[in-house]
């Protein structure tokens, strides 16, 4: 976050200052609250279904640290369910989720930042617009669309919809206008084509703001639910989180599949977090406070 | 000579504008003003499962809706989640923002964890608390048994599922609520707090008179998002309760999902989804006036 920062602040006046022994106690509760959950993931994972209900009660540190480690619950996850399926076809989605929202829409972020046409301020509103209306409102015709295109119960059904992303359009295009008129006219004078401008020119500019955009795309995508659960039927076509969803409803729940589970749809993403969290962050403070 | 250039390519700079808008107003079209319209439209008319058609039928979905107990519990459940939800995240992610203001390794590493949640998808933070939550094999019980305290429900008890959902969403959502104070806070010149305390003022009447005041475009804009995603509150009920126990979290989203996609109902389902519409643009448009009147101050 350091970015934020402007230089030669003082910060002191802003934060709590409370005593050290408080700074630890409180530090320790969020630790706590935050952390436990993945703990417990990590540690059930690699736990026996015994070990796994024999740690439970009381909690304690075996709850969270397995003493006999076991692949056993990978192995079966990966190979006697469909699950591997699911994390592929996940993967797959979110690949191309991420691929056609960033080129598609940093596209028209760049037409709406630099070229000038009657109109341009109506487009953007109408663009903007589509944040109003929350998707759980327009979801059932979304579906009947898609039947009526015949392309239900398909990979590009689950990611189509949303490759045109508001979001996405309104954050690159803050980019993209703040680029210098200097780089415009260059282009111009050198008698670069309008779509080489975009390309060649501009877009390398705002590498930045196109991870940001991607890495929230990869996040929403990885994250979908309700409408894979709609679209898709055919449980080879399933993603990650319908297919643990639905491990978890079953009659009789293989605890220890659904931490795996949970382990294999979480821990990667949590990782890939922790080296562009920067990126991230950026993308909704500069998207949200303008 | 800017004139000159920009007139020569103005045929150009237009069927540029074009081409590349191209692919995502067909996204636009297609996947968001296409279905938004057909909503409208077949929230007039009635779907017959056998045959698949819709055949025109007035206001009547309204009339069924205006009359739909389990759409005002729904109403009343969801507004019950947003009030328990929003102040609680807004109140901590300020609260952790402040906590982690200041640089240290200590802040980025408790800033990371806190965003942990915003990166794991809403089904597993589901099943992880509800598994937590469990009133027979959930540690959150474990721990409250080894105090010596009594077991609860939690998710299977009518009066404690809301708030247990609640506190999972809370858990998911605060890390951004948190990034954006912590943007704001920044954003505060430090000016402002070199003159309070020069002035004699404390650490309260700072905070109260000083940082309460000028995050007033970050309350308004988490105020605007938060409201939102919690009327939108689906996935860990779906996941945990199915809108249960008797009712207790039948919530509108889930509503809407069920009677489409498990009794078919689509006709009277797009009825409520622009009711639901309605809403959220009422408070989206309620939270703007907010939010001008936070920046005119």
């Amino acid at each position: 976050m350091s970015e934020l920062r402007q230089p030669g602040m003082s910060l002191a006046a802003l934060t709590f200052s409370v005593g050290s022994l408080w700074r630890v106690v409180i530090y320790l509760v969020i630790v706590v609250a935050f952390a436990t959950p993945y703990l417990w993931i990590v540690g059930s994972t690699f736990k026996s279904r015994q070990d796994l209900f024999d740690d439970l009660y009381p909690v304690s540190l075996r709850t969270f640290v397995p003493s006999n480690p076991t692949l056993e619950n990978l192995i079966t996850l990966f190979s006697e369910t469909n699950f591997a399926q699911a994390v592929l076809n996940s993967v797959v989605v979110a690949a191309m989720s991420v691929t056609f929202a960033v080129t598609i829409n940093s596209m028209i972020a760049f037409v709406l930042a630099w070229l000038k046409f009657p109109g341009r301020r109506l487009l953007f509103i109408v663009i903007l617009a589509t944040l109003t209306i929350a998707f759980e409102a327009k979801l059932i015709p979304l579906f009947l669309t898609m039947q009526q295109l015949h392309i239900d119960n398909t990979l590009p059904s689950i990611f189509l919809p949303w490759i045109t992303d508001a979001f996405i359009i309104f954050l690159l295009r803050q980019h993209f206008a703040e680029l210098p008129q200097d780089l415009y006219d260059a282009a111009i004078i050198d008698g670069c084509s309008f779509f080489r401008m975009y390309w060649q020119v501009m877009l390398p500019n705002i590498v930045p703001a196109l991870v940001s955009a991607g890495f929230i795309k990869f996040i929403f995508s990885w994250d979908s639910f309700i409408w894979p659960s709609i679209v898709i039927t055919d449980e080879s076509k399933t993603v990650i989180t319908v297919a643990l969803a639905k491990m978890f409803s079953d009659e009789y729940i293989l605890w220890e599949l659904v931490f795996a589970g949970s382990f294999v749809a979480t821990i990667p993403v949590v990782v890939i977090f922790i080296f562009l969290q920067r990126f991230y962050v950026q993308g909704f403070v500069r998207s949200g406070l303008k | 000579m800017a004139q000159l250039i920009s007139k020569s390519g103005k045929a150009q700079r237009y069927r540029a504008a074009f081409f590349l808008s191209l692919p995502a107003l067909i996204g636009l079209f297609l996947f968001h003003y296409w279905p938004i319209a057909e909503t409208v439209r077949l929230s007039f008319t009635d779907y017959k499962v056998f045959t698949g058609e819709f055949t025109f039928t007035g206001l009547k979905n309204y009339d069924i809706a205006l009359n739909d107990p389990l759409l005002f519990l729904s109403l009343k459940n969801t507004a019950l989640f947003f009030l328990i939800k929003v102040p609680l995240q807004m109140v901590l992610g300020l609260c952790l923002a402040m906590l982690i203001a200041k640089p240290g390794r200590d802040s980025t590493l408790l800033r990371t964890l806190i965003l942990f949640p915003a990166v794991t998808s809403m089904v597993v933070a589901s099943i992880v608390w509800g598994m937590m939550f469990h009133s027979d094999i959930g540690i959150v019980n474990g721990v409250l048994e080894s105090f010596g305290l009594p077991a609860q429900g939690f998710l299977r008890d009518k009066n404690q599922a809301l708030p247990a959902l609640a506190s999972i969403t809370i858990w998911k959502d605060v890390g951004l609520s948190m990034i954006f104070y912590l943007a704001g806070l920044l954003a505060i010149p430090s000016v402002y707090y070199e003159a309070a305390r020069i002035d004699g003022a404390g650490r309260w009447e700072i905070f109260r008179y000083i940082t309460l005041p000028l995050l007033n475009r970050t309350h308004a804009f988490v105020l605007v998002t938060s409201t939102i995603a919690a009327f939108k509150i689906f996935v860990p009920v779906e996941v945990l309760t199915d809108g249960g126990p008797s009712n207790a979290t039948r919530v509108i989203v889930h509503y809407i999902f069920h009677l489409a996609f498990r009794f078919n109902r689509f006709s009277y389902a797009t009825a409520l989804s622009v009711i639901l519409a309605i809403i959220l643009i009422a408070i989206s448009i309620f939270q703007l006036r907010i939010t001008r009147d936070a920046e005119n101050e």
